[in-house]
């Protein structure tokens, strides 16, 4: 049975592009661009990934990802974000005083914009794998 | 001749003369005959009548240095026929060699011709009195040193404006004497003007009998000032004046919109960082997706160029983010040697295939250790060095890195020295404001940031450039680092 991955992502282009490569890659996916209706297809579901965006309008990636932690959801997460404060080059310590940090790091891996759509297939595979 | 009764003093006026520290004496000149009294033993640390005194054996315990001033006191009056004399001079006890200061007043009393015959006086032992006195001087002078080298300006001022006292620190800043400065008003003085500026917490004291501050920038002096205006007041005589203290706060101020202007570029760079990572994400799995679509391969290059691409504009928006997020550093324990070996590492890296001989003398600092936060001091290492590379035409030339330290000043100099283009002169002042640039693709953050994390760690540059001969970048930073 194919793995089942939801993607929630307000841009549009980005959730074309990513459906493309990922059912090309023969994963069962469902997208939305709207965060609220994604939000419940996630709790309805046993998805095994969610590619989950941060900025979003209404509800935002680190409301989700606390909602979806706080109901114990086991549901491997990783986050895409163009948010500077995660950059590769600061250290775990110049996160201080970033407020929603510790949400992020509620997610198993962070994806910083623009990443290599390699590296994207190689954690889901690492985290989907059994 | 000398009467019984004068010898014997009675038990009171003894007492009285034992209680008063104070010695009398009585010398019959014809006789060479000199009586003293019981407290003039013990003031020159004898027992009461424990020789018969002379005036050689009383010169005898008189300080060495003062013995001629003495004698010749006493002498010239006798000379020139005076009806008295005071001295004040040192003793040296007998037994305990103590120095004691005494005051001595001597009357000449004359026979019917009008000579000289006898001479009375008395010893008053003041050692307790010139101590205080000494105490007191001292106090004084330590006082008006302090006054005189504290760096803030500190001016005493009365209810009428007017300069009462001064300190040099001020008098100086005001290119006056303090002769100069006492009595001028105030506000003339100072900020050359005829009527006190409305900021003026001096004013304020005067009104209300409290402290008053106030944060000034005055051109007059070019530069920014907080002010502290205390008011003194006397029990007796009600509201005196105040106690003006300026400090001079210019470079806190200078650093303080620094740092301001460079964490409102980073607000807007953080801004701009977020909204062009977004398309170049999309931009950069299209490629992905449009190569694996491509089997023949045709197009792989042109993917190739765009991925490449999309990488140095990643990279571009880390450097720019990497710039304006200079904050307060943290601070560790860092061996300075190693950290100009790493950043001289780094910066060749960047140049390989240029031809450029990059040679150092830093061993005295090999096992030198700062503090300061390691990644700041290495990005300001490899920016200066990289603008040294950066700067030398055709790819070719010089680079020389010097560090040495002085334990006085508690502080380390690194050097980098180039024999590049150069820095015009009209440019020299403007290198450390953000923005500024003379390269092609420059941000203009470079520099700006390295002189910003000089001045978070307490140090200075200081530039030197000859156009088209190169230039000298000397970084200074404190060994301890000293609170700013």
């Amino acid at each position: 049975m194919n793995k089942k991955i939801i993607l929630i992502d307000d841009d549009e282009l980005m959730v074309k592009e990513l459906s493309n490569l990922l059912i090309e890659e023969g994963f069962d996916l469902d997208a939305f661009t709207d965060p609220e209706i994604g939000l419940d297809r996630l709790l309805e579901n046993n998805y095994d990934l969610l590619l989950l965006d941060i900025k979003m309008p209404k509800i935002s990636g680190t409301d989700i990802l606390k909602i979806a932690r706080s109901k114990g959801l086991k549901t491997k997460i990783i986050t895409i974000t163009g948010n500077p404060i995660f950059d590769s080059l600061l250290d775990k310590e110049s996160l201080n005083g970033a407020t929603d940090k510790k949400e992020v790091f509620l997610a198993d891996f962070v994806l910083n914009k623009p990443f290599d759509p390699n590296l994207l297939l190689s954690k889901i595979n690492e985290l989907i794998t059994c | 001749m000398m009467s019984k009764g004068r010898r014997n003093l009675g038990s009171q006026l003894k007492k009285a003369q034992e209680i008063a520290h104070l010695g009398s004496w009585e010398l019959d000149i014809e006789e060479n005959k000199l009586t003293w009294s019981d407290e003039v033993y013990r003031i020159f640390g004898l027992k009461p009548q424990e020789f018969e005194a002379t005036y050689e054996a009383f010169l005898e315990y008189v300080h060495p240095d003062d013995r001629v001033a003495v004698d010749d006191a006493y002498v010239s009056s006798l000379r020139e026929g005076r009806d008295s004399y005071q001295i004040i001079h040192r003793v040296i006890c007998k037994n305990s060699g103590e120095v004691r200061w005494v005051q001595e007043k001597c009357e000449h009393i004359k026979n019917l011709k009008g000579k000289i015959v006898r001479s009375v006086g008395m010893v008053l032992d003041i050692t307790e009195r010139k101590q205080y006195e000494e105490a007191l001087k001292r106090a004084r002078d330590e006082w008006a040193m302090t006054f005189d080298t504290v760096p803030d300006l500190i001016a005493i001022i009365g209810p009428d404006y007017r300069i009462s006292q001064i300190n040099k620190s001020m008098a100086d800043r005001i290119h006056m004497t303090k002769d100069q400065a006492i009595g001028k008003y105030c506000y003339e003085a100072v900020h050359g003007l005829y009527k006190a500026p409305a900021f003026c917490p001096h004013t304020k004291t005067c009104c209300s009998v409290k402290e008053c501050m106030a944060e000034v920038y005055e051109p007059k002096l070019g530069g920014y000032f907080l002010i502290s205006t205390t008011p003194i007041y006397d029990e007796k005589k009600g509201f005196m004046g105040s106690i003006h203290v300026a400090r001079d706060i210019t470079d806190r101020k200078r650093f303080e919109q620094g740092l301001q202007r460079l964490s409102d570029i980073g607000a807007l760079a953080a801004t701009v960082a977020h909204e062009l990572r977004n398309p170049l994400g999309v931009i950069r799995l299209a490629a992905y997706n449009i190569k694996r679509k491509d089997k023949s391969g045709i197009i792989a290059e042109n993917i190739a160029n765009i991925d490449k691409m999309i990488v140095d504009s990643e990279q571009i928006i880390s450097n720019l983010l990497f710039y304006s997020r200079i904050k307060e550093p943290h601070l560790k324990e860092v061996n300075a040697g190693e950290i100009i070996k790493e950043s001289i590492a780094q910066s060749v890296a960047k140049f390989t295939g240029w031809k450029v001989k990059v040679s150092h003398d830093y061993k005295k600092l090999k096992k030198i250790l700062f503090v300061a936060d390691p990644v700041q001091v290495k990005e300001l290492f490899v920016n200066i060095l990289n603008n040294a590379f950066e700067s030398l035409p055709e790819k070719k030339g010089i680079i020389k890195v010097e560090g040495s330290y002085s334990k006085e000043k508690n502080n380390m100099t690194i050097s980098i020295l180039d024999n590049g283009i150069g820095i015009d002169p009209d440019d020299l002042s403007e290198i450390s404001r953000p923005f500024f640039t003379r390269k092609t693709n420059g941000t203009g953050l470079g520099l700006s940031v390295c002189y910003q994390i000089v001045s978070l760690h307490g140090g200075k540059i200081e530039v030197s450039s000859q156009k088209n001969k190169g230039s000298v970048f000397a970084v200074q930073l404190p060994l301890l680092r000293q609170e700013i």
